[in-house]
């Protein structure tokens, strides 16, 4: 999850630049920044006039008279469609384990977990907590490197702190504990059932 | 072989299996004589037997924990260990930024898509001219100086400074990151801003004379309480020292100042 952030933020961070630097372009072009202000001309396919327009210039350019412009472009236009569609598609929720080995040394043959029985087991003990309203657990990731991702809607009488303890100490222990992976990462996010305020005497 | 399996929860289940897998091979071999090199366990249900065990005394919650930086608790507990640790947690998780990436991702794909259609098109139309035919009639074709070609620069450039903005700051404003009570690198958890702010309007109610509250909770968090009777030097006096005891309750790594203002209505 820490690693698709990077990658998603430098992916951003680069699209928004090239968006950004477009953009600047076209409107010192149009305000006649290159004239009044004495700036050298970037390239000599970009126009810069406002009386300019982008397809003159790239008509006038060398690009169209090489043989090899059309498939290249093509190539280039599918290669970035390709990346986009793949990216898109790394930010769908990441699905749930379906199974996965359990830790320890193999003996006699692989022992493998469900990844919706091992989020039932844990979810069942979350409820058993006192303060906790609902909860929900996902066992998510790849096969081999599964995380646990669990929302707890604490009731009125919750305290996050507690709440908090009683699940380090027993659902997350025990968990960890049964499959043996004593790594596990697990994302917590509490939040409370709304209510009405009310006055304690 | 493979051994589908029901097991009890919580329990070690990794040596229950490897059990299960030496108790089937040698049964299997007394019985048949026939020897199994591998047998395969799936676990498709754990059946979690209700613990008679009553949760473990928590944390004692009249007791605030320590935290740098909030006063008078740091009277509370000499605990060096639990500060050093506050500091190691970051004041919020950064977002994995998916909703942007999305759409970033969408626009692209949906141009590039479009342009390869009207390459095809141009290349099988025009052979020679074909970078001016497919960009003909749009925005390529109008001068620089056109209304249209502005507006679309104005909304790349704003477009691009939310796609830098949305890379390099934070985010994850919603989520006050919790602190451990045990520390655990592997482990994340957050407290919504909305529940922190619920909690404390619970604890300003509980206050005599207190009538209605209203809680924000952004960088700071500011308290506005109306007060019906009572002295209002005593319900101020009494609001602000219950109100920081149940935020020191909260367990937050960082837990933001507070202020509470009392108003009488007139």
């Amino acid at each position: 999850m820490r690693a698709q952030s990077a990658v998603n933020r430098a992916l951003l961070a680069s699209i928004g630049t090239v968006l950004f630097g477009a953009g600047l372009l076209a409107l010192a072009g149009a305000w006649d920044l290159y004239r009044r202000w004495d700036l050298p001309r970037p390239t000599r396919w970009l126009p810069t006039t406002p009386h300019g327009a982008l397809n003159r210039a790239v008509r006038h350019g060398g690009f169209s008279t090489w043989a090899w412009a059309w498939p290249v472009t093509l190539t280039a236009l599918t290669l970035v469609s390709l990346l986009a569609l793949v990216w898109l598609l790394r930010q769908l929720p990441s699905a749930t384990t379906r199974k996965t080995p359990l830790g320890g040394t193999v003996l006699r043959g692989r022992i493998m977990m469900r990844g919706t029985a091992l989020a039932q087991a844990i979810q069942e003990e979350i409820l058993d907590v006192s303060g906790v309203q609902r909860a929900r657990v996902r066992v998510a990731g790849s096969d081999s490197h599964p995380s646990l991702y669990i929302t707890v809607a604490l009731d009125a009488t919750g305290s996050p702190r507690e709440v908090l303890h009683a699940l380090q100490s027993g659902p997350i222990d025990h968990a960890r504990m049964a499959t043996g992976w004593t790594h596990l990462p697990v994302d917590i996010r509490f939040s409370n059932s709304p209510h009405r305020a009310r006055r304690t005497h | 072989m493979a051994l589908q399996v029901r097991l009890p929860y919580p329990a070690d289940l990794a040596a229950i299996c490897t059990r299960l897998q030496d108790d089937v091979a040698l049964r299997l071999g007394e019985l048949t004589g026939l020897q199994v090199r591998e047998i395969t366990v799936d676990i498709e249900q754990c059946n979690v037997e209700s613990t008679t065990a009553t949760p473990t005394p928590a944390v004692d919650l009249t007791k605030p924990p320590p935290h740098p930086g909030t006063g008078g608790t740091a009277l509370v507990g000499g605990d060096g260990s639990a500060t050093a640790d506050t500091s190691r947690l970051p004041h919020r998780w950064w977002a994995a930024r998916r909703i942007p990436s999305a759409l970033t991702a969408g626009l692209v794909l949906a141009g590039s898509l479009l342009l390869i259609y009207k390459v095809v098109a141009a290349g099988r139309d025009h052979p020679t001219g074909w970078v001016g035919a497919a960009f003909a009639q749009g925005l390529a074709d109008r001068p620089l100086g056109d209304a249209w070609v502005i507006v679309v620069a104005a909304v790349c450039v704003a477009l691009g400074l939310w796609m830098i903005m949305a890379a390099l700051m934070p985010g994850g404003r919603r989520t006050l990151p919790l602190r451990p009570p045990e520390e655990d690198p592997a482990l994340r958890a957050g407290l919504g801003r909305a529940a922190a702010a619920t909690a404390l309007r619970d604890a300003a109610l509980s206050v005599a004379g207190v009538t209605a509250v209203r809680v924000r909770v952004r960088r700071r968090i500011t308290v506005r309480a109306i007060t019906g009777f009572g002295d209002p030097q005593r319900i101020e006096t009494e609001l602000t020292q219950v109100l920081n005891q149940a935020r020191d309750g909260l367990g937050l790594a960082h837990p933001p100042a507070l202020t509470a203002h009392t108003r009488r209505p007139s």
